[in-house]
């Protein structure tokens, strides 16, 4: 038997540089490597030295698409470290805020990014001539989601309004009430979009493996809560993250790290993984469409990970109207700015658009970060992706070769990676250096 | 008159210069009438090497690999645009070349492992390939960006502002958190074009968008320091986003060195 090999060099429509090498011989992989290309930025190694509050916007530059996860992950984690509390309605908007970016990166994934693979087009741009209307209203969704986030975080991307404690400024009853009229629109768009995902042809594979989101028992919680374990039912505080539980390696040919949990098990974290997790906790309109789509929980398909991204535009949706209502009647005070603050380790598990986000940092008393850690939603998913390809590849042996790079090119893209993410850094602990 | 080929490509940043391209959900549809992309990673399949007419470069340089594939994509591109603090300033990694690179890479990947990972100096895309125009901001102005075709498409030169953040914000009538309540900013020695954007939400200008011309560096941390900045403090804010900004570099390693110490450039590559 020859040995087939497969390279997918530059993968379109993700966000970074990322190629997958596949060589299958008969009809099993040989060598499957995920290979993150991007170059490394080391960011753990220059925050390191950074005030707590300046911190915020350099985290941010990670990545785009999550600037608003990484700015509010290291805001969280960074006022636990030097002891700031924020208010119950600083978390209300930050939800908000973050809503506005989980509705901006689906509506992009699930519009622009995976639907022409389905249908059968180069991108969004090629659709335009033969569904003008889908791209339109896909367009116009996408401006509402960065209008939210422009409206809280004063841009759509790297916010700009967030420091320690709570917010720059707030806007306006008047803001807040024509946001709302938006978000009503974006529903109604949001049900039109997921009619048409349920008409479409979702390659059906499943790999049962562990999967982790964050998990508080009330809310479908995106900011704050614990790590949940799917298949063991385990609970890990945020902060034990890396106690017996999550590890990385590193491998040569890729900048991305690996990780495995509990010695050595895969795991993954994705939109799906939420809803798997929390679908109890969705809104009755979110957990229609789990009706409207089929699904049975749990649901153990990556490339469902696109159905879960639709409910969760319909859930985040609704979340983001019902605090806007709350605020439209009783306008945000302004924020208290005045805190002392303490030398002290903040660690936190937050919940990007593609999954699962840690962040941890280490601040002395004058506010100076000593060390900083993070773990994006790339880096959690590198071995969960190699391990797709060598459990699918015995099915494909049917499929012609360019009927196969076609699959692992949207097998890697149902994770919706973040290449620039996951190859952000390495972890560096400064003072063992010098 | 045939339509611009036009190509976005990226290399190491954030990838939010690209986004917000794809931001500018209301324009799209009428830009693509006037242009054709014709490579643009991030968004599409099929995409074409060049040539361009206009080619729009993303992010800094890191490696060896990077080096040769932007000069290999000059030599395809009529106009090449750096867009965004990362291509046209070296952007927030830029930070490392301050600090010893080769040190932070071994203690990370081990003195063997670190050699899977051959980096260099992060260099703004200026440092490696001629370029003809640059469009600002972390992440770059979309509005910029949509001016600056307007200008290619009825044949002019687009200019920059030469214009300090503060003068924006004053007509805005923002109150000054600088000289009133004492909160370190940038506004005076950077570029505007922003609409001040920081300042309107209360929060001190960040400096993302590099330097006036002829920034007064050395007043504005005069400023600074009365306001109560520490000399690491000095160090830190005009250190961000614009490590390769000629005139940061400047200051910051004649003037300023001999107030910071700590402050040291590191080898300029490394084979």
């Amino acid at each position: 038997m020859t040995v087939k090999k497969f390279h997918l060099e530059h993968i379109c429509r993700v966000e970074g540089h990322g190629n997958l090498l596949v060589e299958i011989d008969g009809n099993k992989s040989k060598n499957v490597e995920m290979q993150i290309v991007e170059g490394t930025r080391f960011f753990e190694g220059f925050a390191v030295g950074r005030k707590y509050d300046e911190a915020i916007n350099i985290m941010s530059r990670i990545c785009a698409i999550c600037s608003t996860s990484h700015q509010l992950s290291a805001v969280e984690a960074l006022e636990r470290s030097v002891s700031i509390v924020p208010s119950d309605q600083v978390h209300e908007f930050r939800v908000l805020l973050d809503h506005g970016e989980n509705l901006q990166s689906h509506i992009l994934h699930v519009g622009m990014l995976a639907l022409p693979d389905f249908l059968g087009y180069d991108g969004a741009i090629q659709m335009v001539p033969k569904y003008p209307n889908e791209v339109k209203l896909i367009l116009r969704m996408k401006r509402i989601a960065n209008d939210l986030q422009a409206l809280i975080g004063g841009r759509e991307i790297h916010p700009v309004n967030i420091r320690p404690g709570g917010f720059g400024n707030y806007p306006t009853t008047r803001q807040l009430e024509e946001m709302k009229d938006k978000l009503v629109e974006f529903k109604k768009g949001t049900q039109t979009i997921a009619d048409l995902y349920a008409t479409l042809d979702i390659p059906q594979f499943k790999n049962k493996t562990e999967q982790l989101a964050v998990y508080d028992g009330k809310t479908y919680p995106f900011i704050r809560g614990d790590i949940k374990s799917l298949l063991s039912g385990k609970i890990t505080p945020p902060e034990d993250y890396k106690k017996d539980f999550i590890k990385e390696e590193v491998k040569p040919y890729s900048t991305a790290k690996f990780s495995t949990i509990n010695d050595g098990e895969i795991y993954y974290v994705s939109p799906l993984a939420r809803v798997n997790i929390n679908s109890k906790f969705l809104t009755d309109d979110a957990k229609a469409l789990i009706k409207q789509f089929g699904m049975k929980l749990p649901d153990f398909n990556p490339f469902n990970n696109n159905l879960a991204r639709v409910i969760e535009l319909m859930h985040c949706a609704d979340e983001a109207i019902e605090i806007l209502d709350k605020y439209i009647m009783k306008p945000p005070k302004e924020d208290n700015k005045n805190f002392r603050i303490k030398a002290g380790t903040g660690t936190i598990a937050t919940e990007a658009p593609r999954g699962l986000l840690n962040h941890s940092y280490d601040v002395n008393k004058e506010g100076i970060i000593q060390r900083v850690d993070v773990i994006t939603p790339t880096a959690h998913n590198t071995n969960k992706i190699e391990d797709d390809v060598v459990k699918f590849t015995p099915k494909l042996t049917d499929m012609k070769d360019d009927e196969i790079e076609l699959f692992f090119n949207m097998l890697v893209r149902s994770y919706d990676p973040c290449i620039s993410c996951s190859a952000h850094a390495i972890t560096i602990d400064l003072r063992r250096t010098k | 008159m045939a339509k611009p080929q036009i190509g976005i490509v990226g290399f190491t940043g954030c990838a939010g210069c690209q986004l917000s391209l794809l931001d500018l959900e209301d324009e799209l549809l009428d830009l693509l009438n006037l242009v054709d992309i014709i490579d643009f990673r991030m968004a599409m399949t099929g995409n074409k090497e060049g040539p361009y007419d206009i080619l729009f470069v993303e992010g800094s340089i890191v490696n060896d690999k990077q080096e040769e594939e932007i000069k290999e994509l000059r030599k395809k591109a009529t106009v090449l645009v750096a867009m965004g603090s990362c291509a046209c300033f070296g952007g927030v990694q830029a930070m490392r070349n301050y600090r010893d690179d080769k040190k932070i890479r071994e203690a990370a990947y081990g003195k063997e492992g670190a050699k899977n990972f051959p980096v260099f100096q992060v260099k703004p895309i200026n440092k490696v390939v001629d370029v003809d125009h640059y469009i600002l901001e972390c992440p770059v102005n979309k509005y910029e960006f949509l001016d600056f075709v307007k200008y290619v498409l009825i044949g002019g030169t687009p200019k920059l502002p030469n214009l300090p953040v503060c003068h924006q914000c004053k007509a805005l009538e923002n109150r000054c958190i600088f000289l009133e309540d004492n909160i370190i900013c940038m506004g005076p020695v950077i570029q505007a074009g922003c609409g001040a954007l920081c300042p309107s939400h209360g929060m001190p200008c960040d400096g993302c968008r590099g330097s006036t011309l002829e920034a007064a560096y050395q007043q504005q941390v005069d400023l600074m320091i009365k306001k109560g900045a520490s000399v690491q403090d000095v160090s830190r804010f005009v250190l961000k986003y614009n490590g390769e900004d000629p005139q940061v570099k400047d200051f910051l390693l004649k003037a300023w060195q001999e107030q910071d110490k700590n402050l040291q450039y590191g080898e300029e590559e490394e084979k």
